[in-house]
């Protein structure tokens, strides 16, 4: 049997002190296959953006496991997670992150400078990403002087650099425009088909979800596990199916 | 490159403001200190090599005489503190020749005789004091006939260690000796006819008293030398080899009654006590460039790791480790550091260079150390490396906390955890700075020496306290802060209800950037305040002793042996002239001694109006000393003052009074002596008391001075013959002339405090500046937003204004508060230290206007940030993520 990219079971996480801890997740569980494209909905508030920082390791559970390809994460040391965020999860954050002192190219080949990679050695690797999200032109810009689409582009690059297995993408057209929104959606959907990347995508919204082989809904820190969606025969999820969900439960 | 590199590249790079402005910031903190350590090394050893210059030959540091009735020389001298070794000494000259390889034959040719000089000295006391250093051989033996001969001797007469050497005292017109104002001949054998045969036990190497006459030198056992001298040697005088870490004030106050004593200028160069005060003060200045240098240096790179705390989640978001993260961040300390302190230490030593070529030295102005520049290596580098250090540690530890910040938090913003890190850094930080680095570099730089340390000890903490309550209240109180953008923020918005309201919340956000900045401004303005108030007080001393000493006479010099008693009744026809004192009976030794004759400075001044101290002074071996003699040697009325004589020993004066009244000539400018009668110097010294070079001529008042000069003029050029070349060459000074020069002197020597500061002022503004770039960088997305929503450049840049009126305005005031608190304070140090009699100046208009001056920086240091910010685009500042 495959073990799957990303386990998640039985995940709790609270807020404030500890009398007086209100939950932000309950008893989560669900399952990240290899090279499957899940998406997690659900309105603000609902606990999405928690959800992937527990999963990238960026905070510890207050119950639960996490497995990363069979690898326990929530019960690591900080340093290990950092290692298993280092090697195992590439991350396309909303509002981008790039950082504003680096050019283009030295944004995408942090994940590798990071792992000890010489700039002679990543060179190829980031210019081909760039070439590929139709960017190749813009390495030597800082962020500032690209477009949000592009930056976007640059902020999957980046995750993408590193070849990490698992992508974990926080409402990444929240920040973009319509249709640079729809080409980051493309260009993420062509990544996990194209790569075999597991990809773990948080939003709210709808025509985002349909590019997911599965949609999960999340309301008030819980799954709605009975009201999954998922592609059926090839075909895409339809977005009225989700606008259908997200009506029945009341988002 | 890695992911270190990169990240400090681009970091760099990208910010090259942030980057020049924290490496100016720390490169001239450093540079001051490497400067005024430099310029004070450099002015010691100028002054030193000035002396050695205009010496002949070697001298002992220290020759003392004692008094005639004091039993046991050495064994007194060994009690006295600041006396490590000394060995008695008898100088002469002596006939040395070598022995004749067959005396006893007819035909034997005479040998050459060289008349060299000849030093006996305590065999074993000498050479352990290391007076001299041998080339060969071995020292002479207590009580034997062995000698060692100078580098001349040997090589003009062939002769070396084992040889025999004849020495013989010298034939010479008889001694004379003054004995009641004649010269005598004195009684004495003739010379020796055949000499005596000595060992020749080793050769001077050409060092210390080898050098003396160029090597034609021999040194013997001072018993040997009795022997040789017989009935010729008088008691001997002492070298004495000076403990340095006891006070030079103190080893005179243990010599006092019982010793005349000679002390070699160039040995004590900066040591006197009012050269000490000064540069302490120097030092103190440099130091204190040194504290708000690292402050700011601290400030800057501290404050711009807050500024960085949402990268810090980003790069752990991507998967940095804390090491790497912390590596980033020490590489570009390292980084920065290491450029800044190559620039500190180059630019440090290039302001020395240029302050010494421009005169200005730790001990005043003075052209002694011009074209004279070494530099103090090991010294320079290990201040550089202070300052590197501290360039480190202001990343390192609130680095150290940051990395501990949550990630999340940190990708969201809210770098709250980080910036309480940072101000406990801060404290930390402070902590360190002034209980610990501080005192260590200035004892380090500032040896202690001996009791009178304890006064500098007490001012260093004093100033460090004051520096503490100056910067540690409103770091520790950051709420103070909070309160006073409160208490600001509603006049601020009346008068603009946007900027005002700008700048009060952002004054209230960053408490402890805006304190560490208003310290900074009321450190400097303390400085400048304290400083006024140094000079304030000076001048006003200066003009006390001149309307005593100075104001009511007129001075003529160039007279050339002139018989100055008809000249001074010439001078007497005009009803202004009450007294004449004539400059050329002095001496030097222990301090400068002037002889008066009693007929003329009884005429006015204390001797007139106390008849029982013209009487002491006309029948006892009396002396009047000046107040500034009485200060520095701590004499007092009664004090005896050991004055040495050429014929008759040690002789003994009595202090009978304190006065600036009588004496002062201007050639050199000297105000620390003692007056006598003019008989004692005649009947001692056997000076001709009936010519002069100078006189000093004493008027009824002060008033219109420089129109009684010119009547003095014309009398005495009447006097000398108005068309003789003597008329022609004589010259006059009037006493508000030399009060005008001597005022200035202190403005000028003062000068070195005006730069220092001036430079910790620029170190000021560069942190008030760092610290509000910072701050807009920080608030990039709320500016832009604020852009967005329609503020225009002048809100933003008048909300920055408002934010460095605010620092200027506290940090004027509160420095203008605790300046006046530290004069009444530095004064009284100085008092100490000096040994001059300061008055309090009182408060000075000059103290305003050096808080309106640190004000207008401050405003000026909010420009460039302006300039940024409105560089900024707002479409950016909202989209850079």
């Amino acid at each position: 049997m495959n073990t799957p990219a990303l386990a998640v079971s039985q995940l709790f996480h609270f807020v404030g002190p500890k009398r007086s801890r209100t939950p932000v997740l309950e008893d989560v569980s669900f399952q990240l296959e290899r090279g499957e494209f899940l998406c997690v909905m659900g309105p603000s508030g609902s606990g999405k953006s928690t959800l992937l920082h527990l999963v990238a390791g960026l905070d510890s559970p207050g119950a639960g496991t996490i497995e990363l390809a069979g690898e326990p994460l929530s019960a690591s040391a900080p340093a290990k997670r950092t290692m298993t965020r280092r090697d195992g999860i590439g991350y396309v954050f909303q509002f981008f992150n790039l950082l504003p002192n680096l050019t283009v190219l030295e944004n995408v080949g942090l994940p590798l400078a990071i792992r000890g990679r010489t700039t002679f050695e990543q060179r190829d690797r980031c210019q081909g990403l760039l070439d590929r999200f139709g960017i190749g032109d813009r390495g030597g810009a800082f962020p500032h002087e690209l477009s949000g689409g592009e930056m976007q582009r640059v902020s999957i690059a980046r995750a993408l650099a590193g070849d990490q297995p698992l992508l974990l993408c926080d409402e990444p057209t929240g920040n973009l425009s319509q249709q640079a929104g729809l080409e980051i959606m493309e260009t993420l959907r062509e990544v996990c088909e194209r790569d075999n990347k597991s990809v773990l995508l948080v939003t709210h919204n709808p025509r985002d979800a349909t590019f997911a082989d599965r949609v999960l809904f999340l309301v008030d820190g819980g799954l709605a596990s009975a009201r999954e969606l998922a592609r059926e025969g090839g075909q895409p999820i339809a977005v009225e199916d989700i606008h259908s969900v997200l009506k029945d439960l009341g988002i | 490159m890695g992911f270190v590199s990169t990240v400090i590249h681009g970091s760099l790079r990208r910010r090259p403001g942030r980057t020049l402005f924290s490496i100016f910031g720390v490169a001239i903190g450093i540079a001051i200190v490497i400067a005024i350590y430099t310029v004070d090394f450099n002015t010691v050893q100028s002054a030193k090599a000035s002396h050695t210059r205009n010496q002949d030959s070697w001298e002992a540091d220290l020759e003392v005489q004692p008094v005639d009735d004091l039993g046991d020389p050495a064994e007194e001298l060994a009690g006295i503190p600041g006396v490590r070794r000394s060995t008695a000494v008898f100088k002469s000259a002596v006939e040395v020749f070598a022995l004749p390889a067959d005396e006893d034959s007819p035909n034997a040719v005479l040998p050459e005789r060289q008349k060299v000089g000849i030093y006996a000295l305590e065999a074993t006391r000498a050479a352990s004091m290391g007076l001299y250093m041998l080339e060969r051989g071995q020292s002479m033996s207590t009580g034997k006939r062995e000698v060692l001969i100078g580098r001349a001797i040997a090589e003009g007469l062939g002769i070396d260690v084992g040889d025999t050497l004849m020495l013989a005292k010298p034939k010479r017109a008889p001694r004379k000796d003054c004995i009641d104002g004649e010269l005598v001949e004195a009684k004495g054998p003739g010379r020796a006819p055949q000499g005596i045969p000595f060992t020749v036990t080793g050769v001077l190497s050409f060092t210390d008293l080898g050098r003396t006459s160029g090597g034609a030198i021999c040194v013997i056992d001072l018993g040997a030398g009795a022997e040789l001298f017989q009935d010729q040697f008088v008691r001997p005088s002492y070298w004495v080899e000076r403990d340095p870490m006891v006070d030079i004030e103190d080893l005179r106050a243990g010599l006092g009654e019982s010793f005349s004593y000679n002390l070699r200028e160039g040995s004590v160069v900066g040591q006197q006590a009012d050269e000490r005060a000064f540069r302490n003060g120097v030092r103190l200045a440099g130091l204190m460039a040194l504290a708000l240098g690292l402050f700011v240096i601290f400030h800057t790179l501290s404050m711009s790791l807050v500024e960085r705390v949402r990268e810090v989640g980003i790069l752990a978001a991507l998967g940095a480790s804390r090491s790497q993260i912390t590596r980033v961040f020490l590489g570009e300390a390292i980084i920065i550091s290491l450029v800044a302190g190559a620039v500190g230490l180059g630019g440090g030593l290039l302001l020395a260079w240029q302050m010494l070529e421009h005169g200005i030295s730790s001990l005043g102005i003075t052209d002694v150390v011009r074209g004279h520049f070494l530099v103090p290596w090991k010294e320079s580098l290990g201040l550089a490396s202070l300052g590197m250090g501290v360039a480190l540690m202001g990343s390192v530890f609130p680095m150290l906390r940051a990395k501990d910040a949550d990630t999340i938090r940190a990708l969201r913003g809210e770098d709250l955890e980080v910036r309480n890190a940072s101000h406990k850094g801060f404290h930390f930080f402070l902590a360190l700075l002034l209980f610990v680095v501080l005192p260590v570099v200035f004892f380090t730089l500032v040896p202690l020496v001996g009791d009178g340390g304890k006064e500098l000890l007490s001012v260093v903490f004093l100033g460090i306290a004051v520096m503490a309550l100056l910067l540690g209240i409103p770091l520790l109180v950051p709420g103070i802060m909070l309160s006073l953008s409160r208490v600001l923020s509603k006049p601020m918005v009346r008068w603009s209800p946007f900027s005002g309201l700008l700048a009060a919340r952002s004054i209230g956000r960053n408490p402890t950037r805006i304190a560490a900045s208003v310290a900074a401004i009321a450190l400097v303005t303390a400085a400048f305040v304290g400083l006024r108030g140094l000079t304030g007080s000076l001048y006003y001393e200066t003009k006390l002793w001149a309307a005593e000493a100075v104001e009511q006479k007129v001075w003529i010099s160039g007279l050339d042996a002139t018989a100055w008693r008809p000249l001074a009744m010439a001078l007497r026809e005009d009803d202004d002239v009450i007294g004449i004192e004539p400059s050329s009976m002095r001496i030097e030794a222990p301090f400068r001694i002037v002889g008066l004759p009693i007929e003329e400075v009884s005429r006015y001044g204390p001797l007139l109006d106390d008849e029982r101290l013209l009487r002491d002074f006309t029948s006892t071996s009396g002396i009047l000393i000046t107040s500034r003699i009485a200060s520095q040697r701590g004499l007092k009325v009664g004090s005896i003052v050991p004055i040495a004589t050429p014929s008759q020993g040690v002789k003994s004066f009595r202090v009978l009074g304190i006065t600036d009244a009588y004496g002062y000539f201007n050639d050199p400018h000297e105000r620390a002596y003692g007056v006598v009668s003019a008989s004692h110097l005649e009947n001692l010294f056997c000076f001709d008391g009936d010519t002069t070079d100078g006189i000093a001529v004493r008027l009824k008042s002060a008033d219109d001075l420089e129109g009684k000069l010119g009547k003095v003029a014309a009398r005495t050029r009447q006097h000398l013959g108005p068309d003789s070349e003597r008329s022609r060459l004589i010259q006059f000074e009037s006493g508000s002339a030399i009060r005008s020069h001597e005022l200035f002197d202190i403005l000028r020597d003062f000068l070195v405090f005006d730069l220092v500061i001036l430079l910790t002022l620029i170190i000021a503004g560069t942190g008030v500046l760092n610290g509000q770039l910072l701050s807009a960088m920080e608030r990039v997305k709320e500016l832009g937003v604020l852009r967005a929503l329609g503020a225009d450049g002048r809100q933003i840049r008048n909300s920055v204004l408002l934010e460095s009126f605010v620092i200027g305005l506290a940090g004027s005031l509160i420095g203008l508060a605790l300046g006046y608190g530290m004069v009444l304070i530095l004064v009284d140090a100085l008092k100490i230290l000096s040994g001059l009699d300061l008055p309090q100046p009182g408060f000075q208009k000059t103290y305003l206007l050096a808080a309106l001056g640190t004000f207008l920086v401050t405003i000026v240091a909010g420009l460039y940030p302006i300039w940024r910010m409105n560089r900024m685009d707002p479409i950016r500042a909202v989209r850079t993520g």
